[in-house]
């Protein structure tokens, strides 16, 4: 207790005297408190203001932040003067009502799969996969989580049931791009990362499945194994690539939960990334 | 001169034809006057977000995830029904044993890879017809034109909506209707 107390503290002494000698060096050669003194000159500022500049300019004096700054204000600009005007913009259309409510459907897709990720997290802190033995540790963590685990029931249930949420509305969703003409020029791309992220989706759906390793899971691991291998000439080889071996193998569940924890996630994060930043970049196709 | 450089040369000519076309049109800015993020859309999204996040806990309080017997190789194969997402690729799965099935000879590429026969059977069928429906979604930019609505541009809509009609048939009404 008191080891951890004193190392605690030296730790926090010497934080503060390294913060103190940076800014003491920085005193000498910036003349940030200049810059600081004449922004704030400009017009009454709140706390919030106040530290966001204090942290800006931190961030610009080591980084030289001007050069990014510019650039990407006009990147910003400028790409928002190629951007057709919509509909709304056109004939200044002040209240839009139809279709309205259906806008907020990627909104939620998107919030699922932050409850996802969440308690997907917590979750596989206490999943063990592997498909050795009967029951499988696959199988008996389920059951623990199910039975014993504090509030395991509850995380595994909010995690199965924001699954249905999220494929519902990426279904709902990409139905109101259609349905809105929204998918059309300039927005043909990012209607394809759509399609992408729905198949990617789906797939999310079914290597989850496949996880408890119950009986459920074995026969819809079947069909899926049976599916892969019906491809003409590389069937196997998909086979072996989704399930490891072309036929299923206790090294299955392990297979499924690399995918579904690691590879998935990575170009799901990635692809959802692009696909909001181009919606910033382009603005929302509103209905008309 | 490599292709790099070719490739910087014409982005460049490009980029200055671009820029002469565009001081015609210097005056147009982007203005906003559609709906506003704050507070419309703010206002919209909490109150839809926080519905659906107690429509969710409700479900999680009151329908327990399923969690069945433990996975065994050895014994006869169950009932399974897939989620309801994937039930469209199902359907096509059962729809595919009524189908026809033969055999196709694969050539010396077969040879190559060890499978000098190709079954066509149902597996092949399903994993096939699921292809249709998820590639034809790469299609509709292709299509051109620009955005409407689906009263100016009725045939879109009805495409979409016979879409939807054939996949409700055969994640659903197929199902209820084999054997």
């Amino acid at each position: 207790m008191t080891t951890m107390f004193w190392v605690l503290w030296f730790f926090i002494v010497f934080l503060v005297l390294l913060v103190a000698f940076t800014l003491r060096k920085e005193n000498e050669e910036m003349p940030r408190r200049d810059i600081l003194r004449a922004v704030e000159s400009t017009g009454k500022m709140g706390v919030a203001e106040r530290s966001f500049l204090w942290v800006f300019s931190w961030l610009d004096t080591r980084f030289r932040l001007q050069d990014y700054w510019n650039m990407s204000k006009g990147a910003y600009y400028n790409m928002h003067r190629q951007m057709p005007l919509t509909h709304a913009e056109k004939y200044k259309l002040r209240i839009i009502w139809y279709w309205y409510p259906l806008y907020c459907l990627g909104g939620i897709s998107f919030l699922s799969f932050i409850i996802l990720v969440i308690t997907g997290t917590v979750l596989g802190i206490y999943y063990v996969p592997g498909g050795e033995g009967d029951p499988s540790p696959a199988y008996a963590s389920m059951q623990y989580i199910m039975t014993e685990l504090p509030f395991g029931y509850i995380l595994r249930a909010v995690h199965h049931w924001t699954t249905h949420f999220m494929v519902a509305s990426v279904f709902l969703h990409m139905c109101r791009v259609y349905f809105t003409g929204a998918y059309r020029n300039p927005r043909e791309l990012n209607w394809l990362i759509g399609v992408a992220l729905m198949a990617l989706t789906i797939v999310f759906g079914y290597s989850g499945y496949l996880l408890p390793w119950d009986s459920l899971a074995y026969g819809a691991a079947i069909i899926g194994i049976n599916l892969a291998n019906s491809s003409p000439l590389v069937g196997k080889y998909i086979a072996t690539l989704l399930f490891s071996g072309s036929e299923l193998t206790p090294l299955t569940v392990t297979r499924m939960y690399f995918i579904h924890v690691f590879i998935l996630p990575v170009i799901v994060t990635t692809l959802i990334i692009i696909h909001l930043f181009i919606v910033w970049v382009q603005g929302i196709a509103e209905p008309h | 001169m490599g292709l790099i450089d070719n490739f910087g040369r014409v982005a460049s000519l490009y980029m200055e034809e671009k820029e002469q076309l565009q001081k015609a049109e210097e005056k147009r800015k982007r203005t906003r006057t559609g709906h506003g993020f704050w507070p419309h859309e703010v206002l919209r999204d909490s109150i839809i977000f926080a519905s659906m996040i107690s429509i969710l806990l409700f479900y999680a309080w009151l329908i327990p995830p399923p969690l069945h017997g433990a996975a065994d190789p050895y014994a006869q194969a169950g009932f399974v029904f897939p989620d309801w997402y994937v039930l469209f690729s199902y359907g096509y799965l059962r729809w595919g044993e009524y189908l026809p099935q033969f055999v196709v000879p694969t050539g010396f590429v077969g040879e190559i890879v060890g499978q000098p026969m190709f079954p066509w059977n149902a597996a092949w069928w399903g994993a096939a017809l699921t292809g249709i429906p998820v590639g034809i979604l790469a299609l509709p930019p292709f299509l051109g034109g620009r955005e409407k609505r689906p009263v100016e541009d009725p045939w879109f809509a009805a495409a979409g909506a016979v879409y939807l009609a054939h996949i409700w048939f055969i994640s659903v009404f197929l199902h209820q209707h084999l054997p």
